[in-house]
C-alpha cells in the first residue's frame, strides 16, 4: 500500500478540531457551538467540557465583528472565501490581535446563513510590529539587493510627499537621492560597515524639494553574508539642519565641555568655534581643556562657574556673560557666553555644560568708544561754555560804545544790520572825504603815507559809499564793512605824524572804529547764538551717547505738564538767543506718565530745539513763535511741538528717513543751522522705550500751496505720545 | 578798473565761512558772488564766465531734481554725499560724472578752479588729478581768512 494511501485511512479518524490551530463554530449570533482545545486556550476558555459563551464578547466594537462578516459573505457570493482577516479582541482585559479564516454554515435545507466556522491564530505579536511600522512617526523601509524599495511605511511615504506606499514600491533608492553619488557612497559605507547610525544625507521629495535626513540602516545579510539589502529608519531633520547651516553662517560657536578628573575638557564644538579660537582641526579642540582658552583663568574662571552655577540653582541658563579669551594663536578677544550646566543623576552633580559664544570685541570697543565720545563731548561742552562767556564779556564791552542802538536784537538780520550801520558809515564816508580833500589841497600831506596807501584809503571810500552795489551778497557787507574800517584805522595808524591834519584824521578813525565795532557787536551775536545752538547740540549729542551706555533709570511718576516746563527751561537761552517765543497750551489736566524723566525731557527738548532751530518769521514786523501744546486722549498724553518755517520735504517723512540716526533733511541747513541727525532719532527711541511714539507732520504754511515749493514756509508738527499712568498706579 | 567776477561755491557762505569774503570785497579786484549749493551753482556758471571758481566739497542739492536725487542716492547727508567733488565731475570731466549736465559753458578750464574745503588733501588728491584741479586748501581753525582772497590771486594770475 502505498504511504499516501495510508495517510488517507489515516485521515478518517482525525477530526477537524484535532488541528494544530484554532478552530471554532458559532451559531449566527455569535454563541459558540464548538471550539477545539487551540481556540479554547486562545480565547481563555475552559479547556474540557461544554463550550459556552459568545464571539461577541471578545469584540470591544461590534462593528469590527460585523464587518468581518460582510467581509466573508461578500466574497462566498463571488464563489470564493475571503482572506485572512485580522480582527481586535478583548481577552482577559488585554487587546489582542487575532488572524482569522472564516466561511459561514449554512441550513441544509433552506441555505440560509446559521453560523460560522473558522480558523483563529494570535498575530499580536506581528500586528504589533506592523503597527509599529506603520505608525511610527520616521520613516521606516526596507530595501532589496539591488536597492530596489520593497518595503516602506505611511511616515516615509509623507515625508517624502508621495501619494502612496505604491508609487515608491519597486523604485531605486539612489531616484530618491538628491546626489546619486551619495547614494552610491551609502550603499559602499553600509556594506563595509554593515551598520550606519544617524547618517547625514540629501534625499529628493516628489516635488523636488531637498529634505535632509538622518538615516540609521543596517545590511541584511544572506546566509553566506553577502549583501542581500537593508533596513532602516529615516529621521527629518530639515529643521536642525537648516538652523546648523545658518549657525555656520553667523558665526555663533557652540561647544560642550565634559568634567573629567577635575578639568573641564572641550568634547565637542562646530566650525565656527574652532574658528573664533583659531583650532586648525576638532581634533586639536577636543581634549582640550577650555581654561587653556581663558585670558585671566585664575581671575574669570571661578567668577564664571559661580554665576553658572547660581542661575543652574534657579534652574535657569546663564546668559550674555562677557569673557575675555585668548585663541589658541594668542589672539585676544571678547566673547559672549550662553551656557547651561549638563546635570547628572541628580541636579547636585553637574558633569559640565554646553554653550553658545559670540565674539562681541567689536561691541565692547563700541561701548568704549561711547563712553570716550562722551567725555570727549563733555569736554567741548564745558569749552563751549568758555567761549559764550567770553563773547558775553566782549559783547559787553562793546556794547555802550557801540552806534546808538536801542535794541541790538535788530543787528541779528540784514535788514537790521543795514538801518544800524546807515550812520556810522556815512559818518565815516563824510569824514573820510574831509580828509581825502584835505589832503588834495595840500601836496605835502601826500608824504605821511606811500601812494598806494592813498589808493586803499580811496577804494575804501569807494566801498564805503557802494557797498550796497559793489557786493552782490547783503550777508557779505558785514565782513566787508569791518574789514574796510580796519584797513582805514591801520593806514592812518601807520602815517607819519605831524604830516596829516591830527583832527581829520582822529574823526576818520573814529568813525571807521564805530563801524567796525557795529560789524564786531553783529559778529559777535551770531557767534554767541552758533555757541548756544552748538552747546545744545554738544550736550544732546553727549546724552544720547551716553544713553546708550547707561541703563534707562528707574521710571517714575510725573506730570506731563512738568516734564514740559523743565524742557522748555533748557531751551530758553536757545529760544531767546533765536527770538522765538514759546507759546504753551496745556489741557493735560495734571495728567502724569511713568516714564525715566531725564530721558524724555531730553526728548522734548531734542523736539523743541528743532522747532525753534528751524522757525522763520511768521509776519515781517511780529515775532517769531512755536507752540507747546499738551493734552490727554483716552489713555495717552499728546504733547505737539509746531513750528513755522523750513519744510521736510514729504519723501524724508514718508520713509521715516528722519527718525535715521544721523540723517539730516537736505533742506534742514537752511542758513547754516547746525544740527547732527540724532535729535528725532533719540526722541522716537526714548518715546518709544516707553510705549509711546513719535511722528512728524510738515505742510505748506498756506493753504493750497505747492508741496514741493520749498522756498515757502510750512507748518511742521512733532507729536510725541506716552501712556497715561493707570489710576490705580496714580493713587 | 573792472572788477574781476569770481565765483564761491560754498553753503557756510553766509554763516561761519563769511569772513573770508572781507578781503575779497576789499581788495578792489573781484565782485564775488556766491551759490549755496549745486543747484544754484549751476545756474550761475551758465552765467559765466567767471575769473575764478572756488568750490567747497560739501555742499547740499539745492531743488533740481538730479542733484537731490544724487544727494539721496549718495547717503542724504552733505558729508557723505560730496556733491562738490559731483559737480566738479560734471564740469571739467563729465564723460566721468553722474550728474551730466545740459551744456558745459565753454569757458570753463580746471585751471579757473579751486577748492576751499574741510576735506584733508589726501581725501581729494586722487580726484583733484583726475580732473587736473591743482588749487586746493584745507579750511581749519587755522586758515587765514585771506584763504580765499589768496586762492583767487594764485588762480587769476596763472
Amino acid at each position: 500500500m502505498k504511504q499516501t494511501d495510508l495517510v488517507k485511512q489515516a485521515l478518517e479518524r482525525i477530526s477537524l478540531w484535532d488541528m494544530p490551530i484554532g478552530v471554532y463554530a458559532v451559531a449566527e449570533d455569535g454563541s459558540f457551538a464548538e471550539c477545539n482545545k487551540q481556540a479554547r486556550k486562545m480565547l481563555g476558555l475552559d479547556t474540557d467540557g461544554e463550550v459556552t459563551g459568545s464571539m461577541k464578547s471578545y469584540y470591544g466594537n461590534l462593528s469590527d465583528r460585523a464587518r468581518a462578516i460582510a467581509n466573508v459573505q461578500a466574497a462566498e457570493q463571488k464563489g470564493a472565501f475571503a482572506g485572512a482577516q485580522v480582527v481586535p479582541l478583548e481577552i482577559d482585559g488585554t487587546l489582542h490581535w487575532a488572524e482569522v479564516f472564516c466561511r459561514t454554515v449554512r441550513d441544509p435545507q433552506k441555505h440560509g446563513v446559521i453560523g460560522f466556522l473558522g480558523c483563529i491564530v494570535d498575530v499580536s505579536e506581528r500586528e504589533r510590529l506592523r503597527r509599529l511600522f506603520d505608525m511610527l512617526p520616521a520613516g521606516v523601509y526596507r530595501l532589496d539587493a539591488e536597492d530596489r524599495v520593497v518595503q516602506i511605511n505611511d511616515a516615509l511615504v509623507k515625508l517624502l510627499r508621495y501619494p502612496s506606499a505604491e508609487s515608491v514600491l519597486g523604485r531605486p533608492v539612489s531616484s530618491f537621492f538628491a546626489d546619486e553619488n551619495e547614494a552610491r557612497e551609502f550603499r559602499r559605507m553600509i556594506i563595509q560597515k554593515r551598520a550606519v547610525t544617524n547618517e547625514k544625507v540629501r534625499l529628493l521629495r516628489e516635488n523636488g524639494e531637498i529634505l535632509f535626513a538622518s538615516v540609521s540602516s543596517y545590511a541584511i545579510p544572506t546566509t553566506d553574508g553577502s549583501y542581500s539589502g537593508r533596513e532602516g529608519t529615516i529621521i527629518d531633520v530639515s529643521e536642525e539642519e537648516h538652523v546648523r547651516q545658518i549657525l555656520d553662517e553667523i558665526p555663533l560657536g557652540t561647544y560642550q565641555v565634559r568634567i573629567e578628573n577635575g578639568e573641564e575638557i572641550i568634547r565637542d564644538c562646530n566650525e565656527p568655534f574652532l574658528e573664533m579660537f583659531d583650532f586648525d582641526s576638532p581634533e586639536q579642540a577636543r581634549g582640550m581643556n577650555i581654561l587653556a582658552l581663558y585670558r585671566h583663568p585664575e581671575r574669570d574662571h571661578p567668577a564664571f562657574r559661580r554665576e553658572l552655577m547660581k542661575k543652574h540653582k534657579a534652574n535657569g541658563s546663564l546668559v550674555g556673560y562677557p569673557l575675555e579669551v585668548t585663541s589658541v594663536k594668542g589672539r585676544e578677544f571678547t566673547i559672549e557666553v550662553n551656557s547651561r550646566p549638563l546635570s547628572g543623576p541628580t541636579d547636585q552633580l553637574v558633569l559640565g555644560r554646553t554653550g553658545v559664544v559670540r565674539d562681541i570685541t567689536e561691541e565692547v570697543a563700541l561701548w568704549h568708544f561711547r563712553e570716550d565720545i562722551g567725555k570727549m563731548l563733555h569736554a567741548y561742552s564745558s569749552t563751549l561754555m568758555m567761549v559764550r562767556h567770553v563773547v558775553d564779556s566782549g559783547l559787553e564791552l562793546l556794547r555802550p560804545r557801540a552806534a546808538a542802538l536801542e535794541d541790538l536784537d535788530g543787528l541779528d538780520d540784514a535788514d537790521g544790520l543795514e538801518s544800524a550801520l546807515r550812520d556810522p558809515t556815512g559818518e565815516a564816508i563824510a569824514q573820510l572825504t574831509r580828509l581825502l580833500e584835505l589832503v588834495e589841497t595840500d601836496e605835502r600831506r601826500k608824504d605821511a603815507l606811500p601812494l598806494e596807501k592813498w589808493d586803499t584809503l580811496t577804494r575804501m571810500l569807494a566801498l564805503f559809499r557802494d557797498y550796497r552795489h559793489l557786493i552782490p551778497d547783503r550777508e557779505l557787507w558785514r565782513p566787508a564793512l569791518r574789514d574796510a574800517a580796519r584797513i582805514v584805522c591801520e593806514t592812518l595808524a601807520a602815517a607819519k605824524k605831524r604830516i596829516l591834519p591830527r583832527e581829520a584824521a582822529r574823526a576818520v578813525r573814529r568813525a571807521a572804529l564805530a563801524v567796525e565795532r557795529l560789524c564786531c557787536v553783529a559778529r559777535f551775536r551770531q557767534v554767541r547764538d552758533s555757541v548756544i545752538t552748538m552747546d545744545h547740540q554738544v550736550r544732546a549729542l553727549r546724552e544720547y551717547v551716553t544713553s546708550q551706555v547707561l541703563e534707562l533709570e528707574r521710571p517714575a511718576l510725573a506730570k506731563a505738564s512738568a516734564l514740559i516746563t523743565q524742557a522748555v527751561r533748557n531751551l530758553a537761552d536757545f529760544a531767546r538767543s533765536r527770538g522765538v517765543d514759546i507759546r504753551r497750551a496745556d489741557v493735560s489736566e495734571g495728567a502724569r506718565v511713568r516714564v525715566d524723566e531725564r530721558s524724555v525731557i531730553r526728548a522734548i527738548s531734542n523736539l523743541l530745539h528743532n522747532a525753534i532751530k528751524y522757525s522763520w518769521k511768521r509776519s515781517d514786523d511780529g515775532p517769531r513763535w512755536i507752540a507747546v501744546r499738551c493734552r490727554a486722549q483716552q489713555h495717552q498724553v499728546i504733547i505737539e511741538i509746531e513750528n513755522y518755517g523750513v519744510p521736510i520735504p514729504p519723501d524724508e517723512i514718508e520713509y521715516d528717513r528722519v527718525f535715521e540716526v544721523g540723517f539730516r533733511g537736505r533742506l534742514s541747513e537752511d542758513r547754516g543751522r547746525l544740527g547732527t541727525g540724532v535729535g528725532l532719532a533719540d526722541a522716537r527711541g526714548i518715546a518709544r522705550k516707553h510705549d509711546g511714539d513719535v511722528v512728524v507732520a510738515s505742510d505748506p504754511a498756506v493753504h493750497g500751496a505747492s508741496r514741493t515749493d520749498f522756498e515757502k514756509p510750512f507748518v511742521t508738527i512733532a507729536t510725541l505720545t506716552l501712556l497715561v499712568a493707570d489710576s490705580e498706579e496714580r493713587e | 578798473m573792472e572788477l574781476k567776477r569770481v565765483l564761491w561755491i560754498e553753503d557756510q557762505a553766509f554763516e561761519d565761512a563769511q569772513d573770508f569774503s572781507g578781503p575779497v570785497n576789499t581788495s578792489g579786484e573781484y565782485r564775488l558772488e556766491v551759490a549755496e549749493d549745486a543747484s544754484a551753482a549751476v545756474r550761475a556758471l551758465a552765467k559765466g564766465p567767471f575769473a575764478a571758481v572756488i568750490v567747497d566739497i560739501r555742499i547740499r542739492p539745492g531743488n533740481d531734481q538730479e542733484w537731490v536725487d544724487l544727494f539721496q542716492r549718495r547717503g542724504g547727508n552733505k558729508v557723505r554725499a560730496r556733491l562738490g567733488r559731483h559737480l566738479l565731475y560734471s564740469l571739467l570731466k563729465p564723460a566721468a560724472a553722474e550728474v551730466k549736465l545740459k551744456s558745459v559753458p565753454k569757458w570753463i578750464k580746471p585751471e579757473g578752479f579751486g577748492v576751499l574745503s574741510v576735506e584733508g588733501r589726501g581725501e581729494v588728491s586722487g580726484d583733484l588729478h583726475q580732473l587736473k584741479v591743482s588749487n586746493m586748501e584745507t579750511k581749519t581753525a587755522e586758515t587765514p581768512k585771506t584763504a580765499l582772497l589768496d586762492m583767487l590771486n594764485r588762480i587769476t594770475s596763472d
